[in-house]
């Protein structure tokens, strides 16, 4: 074997130079080098140089005696000569993915043919395989080895379970998938953008040591040509996974519809091509593309449970300074409703927020990244807490309860009742609802979305319900949330009852919504109204505003803490509020603050002698016949 | 280039790491590449090594099937027959078929 090194596509002049008599000093005693030709490694042009060890890759840097990159010899693949052209793939590098020797013209490819058959085992001359084919632009194999596996996946454990149980078995029997007459190859990914379907589909590939080809909408754009040259890729390296990403937006792509459908059904026919299809909207897939005969399987990935969600914390953090007593649980319990993505988005902040405080990554830093999650545009009501309620006993702890439902619904799966996903607050109107609400909000430390009916409603056919079905899409994206809708008997009442049809179709948008939180958690739909009788029947039936909560007029106790909580301001002189309790039976907390407000005012109005204002018990009196005069006396 | 889909015993199947184990070592002594795991999963084990039957190399891959006890032997050459009989004797296979 000649030390020389080979330039098969005429290269030999370029490489001429001195730069050339360089090569040997990077080779090892008795390395030897066989074929040296133009290539492209992670998309830079370049010079492959096989040796009889290992492939070095010499950008062009390296031809002005600046740079080279060695990588470890894997293994060889194919060669297909063709009566002058050569087209080979001669190395999968451990972990860049793949190289290639291009088209070599002339007595060049038969001269590199002579000089790599050694290494591809050949005991004569390559054989004409077929024509070449195109190169695909663009497209590498990445080899099993340079992917993650089941083991780097966080949860999913029902998911791997499917994937053993159908492309494991069929990987391992080919023999007895023919004579069961199975020709299953597709596999579709569904689930909610940064649920996972990427790294899944990725460590698909990497747990059955198959090689992956990934192709998308991007790298696609409308050239069919593009798709065809992936699914080539992935056939001549089969055993191998294709992954097709944005299959949705593909399919959204008029030119691409027919040869997509077209390359599904001949990758069929290919043994070991499985092709796995990603998307975030199931629905905006045409019946071509989801009908049997396609994807003969579809695994749709939810939303991580506690246990997933601990699994997916523990693989983010492995490797990182993280403190002994990083308690995962309590950070797993924390963050119901958020995806695998926001979840490595939150161990990226604590790890950064570590490191600045030069200490390991704490439940602390954790935490505080999760309550830091979806930046500055997150609508949330801090400083709400349950001191600022008067309510009765009863009535607290029951929210309570329900607060820790919000927020850690894994907890009432383990008692074997399943969480609600909606509450009902019922009572008079000034009774606080919105004020609970937003408590409830803010100590489960969710996201809050106040919504009324004249919110959402729109003249326009189609308009509402596009609105609320916006709602529900912002509320996921800013997961935990809380939806509250007030005045539920404005957008919730019967349906039927309006001449409006586009009123009914806003509520059925509406109870679509809920349906599709029930499995997809993170929001939490919490109504109020003072007419629950209006309600249309479907809300509150079991998987929607399954719980209702009373929400009752103050007591006299409540009463006198209310008129204390209220007064405190205010300069009261000789005021008894025992007995402005005693007196304001039937009154609601809003009928106190305004009692409140009118009592002060009437102190404006009359005027003070003292030197320093103060409000009597005559200015309450004044107040008190100000309201019953303005409105019926409450009840 | 030769693919061959072969089985272990039934007793290799149930103890799939004593077989790897066992395999690696035959693999090494007569290997010019001795094998090395490329890929271990709870599922699969890709194993690479060289081997030199005659005048040439012939690298190749053997894809075990952890679940199944099933071995799945990618030859990269030309007259590849005599190597792939040595091998199913060798670790002690059953040939299935040919892919």
């Amino acid at each position: 074997m000649s030390a020389d090194p080979i330039a098969p596509n005429g290269l030999r002049g370029v490489l001429a130079g001195p730069e050339l008599r360089e090569l040997p000093k990077l080779l090892q005693p008795g390395e030897e080098t066989l074929a040296l030709v133009q290539g492209w490694y992670r998309g830079r042009p370049g010079m492959l140089v096989a040796t009889s060890a290992r492939l070095l890759f010499l950008d062009k840097g390296w031809l002005f005696g600046l740079h080279f990159e060695q990588f470890e010899y894997d293994r060889l693949t194919a060669v297909q000569y063709d009566g002058g052209l050569v087209w080979a793939t001669i190395a999968i590098l451990g972990a860049g993915g793949e190289a290639r020797i291009e088209r070599a013209p002339g007595d060049g490819a038969r001269q590199l043919c002579e000089r790599v058959q050694p290494l591809l085992g050949h005991a004569a001359a390559p054989q004409v395989v077929a024509a070449p084919p195109a190169p695909a632009d663009g497209f590498a194999v990445a080899p099993p080895q340079s992917l993650p596996s089941f083991a780097d996946v966080g949860g999913m454990d029902g998911l791997k379970q499917e994937a053993k149980q159908t492309l494991g078995l069929l990987l391992a029997f080919p023999d007895r998938t023919e004579e069961y007459r199975i020709d299953w190859n597709g596999l579709l990914l569904h689930g909610a953008p940064g649920s996972g379907k990427t790294h899944f589909g990725r460590a698909l590939a990497g747990e059955f040591a198959l090689g992956l080809v990934e192709v998308g909408a991007a790298a696609v754009g409308t050239d069919a040509r593009k798709l065809s040259d992936a699914f080539a890729t992935a056939a001549a390296a089969a055993p191998c996974v294709l992954f097709v990403d944005d299959l949705a937006e593909l399919a959204r792509r008029a030119p691409l519809v027919d040869p997509l459908v077209s390359l599904l059904e001949q990758a069929r026919a290919i043994h070991g091509l499985v092709v796995v299809g990603a998307t975030s909207d199931l629905d905006a897939l045409g019946d071509e593309l989801v009908r049997p005969g396609r994807f003969d399987r579809r695994l749709q990935i939810g939303l991580p449970d506690a246990v997933a969600r601990r699994a997916i914390l523990a693989v983010a953090l492995a490797g990182r300074p993280a403190d002994p007593q990083l308690d995962l649980d309590a950070v797993a319990a924390r963050c119901d409703g958020l995806t695998a993505a926001s979840l490595l988005q939150a161990v990226d902040a604590a790890a950064l927020a570590a490191l600045q405080a030069s200490a390991p990554v704490s439940t602390v830093h954790l935490l505080g990244a999760l309550n830091g999650l979806g930046g500055a545009e997150r609508p949330t009501v801090d400083g709400w807490s349950w001191d600022r309620l008067v309510l009765p006993e009863q009535t607290k702890s029951e929210l309570q309860a329900l607060q820790a439902l919000i927020e850690d619904p894994d907890r009432a799966r383990q008692f074997g009742v399943e969480p609600p996903t909606g509450a009902l607050l019922v009572g008079p109107p000034g009774t606080g609802k919105t004020t609970v609400a937003r408590v409830l909000a803010a100590q489960a430390r969710c996201s809050f979305f106040p919504v009324s009916a004249a919110d959402v409603t729109s003249k326009w056919a189609g308009e509402s319900e596009q609105s609320v079905k916006r709602l529900f899409e912002r509320a996921r994206a800013a997961a935990p949330a809380i939806v509250f809708l007030d005045e539920a008997d404005a957008l919730g009442a019967e349906r039927g009852e309006s001449d409006d049809a586009g009123y009914d179709r806003q509520l059925n948008q509406f109870l679509q919504e809920m349906d599709g939180i029930g499995g997809d958690r993170g929001v939490f739909v919490l109504a109020a109204t003072n007419r629950p009788d209006r309600l249309d029947p479907a809300l509150t039936r079991g998987g929607r505003l399954s719980r209702t909560i009373e929400i009752p007029l103050p007591d006299e106790q409540g009463r006198r803490a209310m008129l204390a909580e209220m007064t405190k301001p205010m300069p009261l002189a000789g005021v008894d509020l025992d007995a402005l309790a005693a007196r304001s039976d039937g009154f609601s907390g809003a009928d106190l603050h305004a009692l409140c407000q009118q009592a002060a005012v009437a102190a404006i109005v009359r005027g003070s002698d003292a030197d320093t204002p103060q409000v009597l018990p005559a200015d309450f009196e004044t107040a008190l016949a100000d309201l019953r005069r303005k409105e019926p006396a409450p009840a | 280039m030769s693919v061959l889909l072969c089985a272990l015993t039934d007793t290799d199947a149930a103890d799939v790491d004593g077989w790897l184990a066992r395999a690696e070592c035959e693999l090494a002594a007569v290997a010019v590449e001795p094998p090395a795991r490329v890929v271990d999963t709870s599922s699969a084990v890709l194993l690479h090594a060289s081997f030199k039957p005659g005048r040439s190399v012939v690298p190749a891959s053997l894809t075990l099937y952890r679940d199944h006890g099933r071995l799945r032997v990618e030859l990269q050459g030309d007259d590849v027959a005599p190597l792939e009989s040595w091998l199913v004797e060798a670790l002690e296979l059953t040939r299935v078929c040919a892919l």
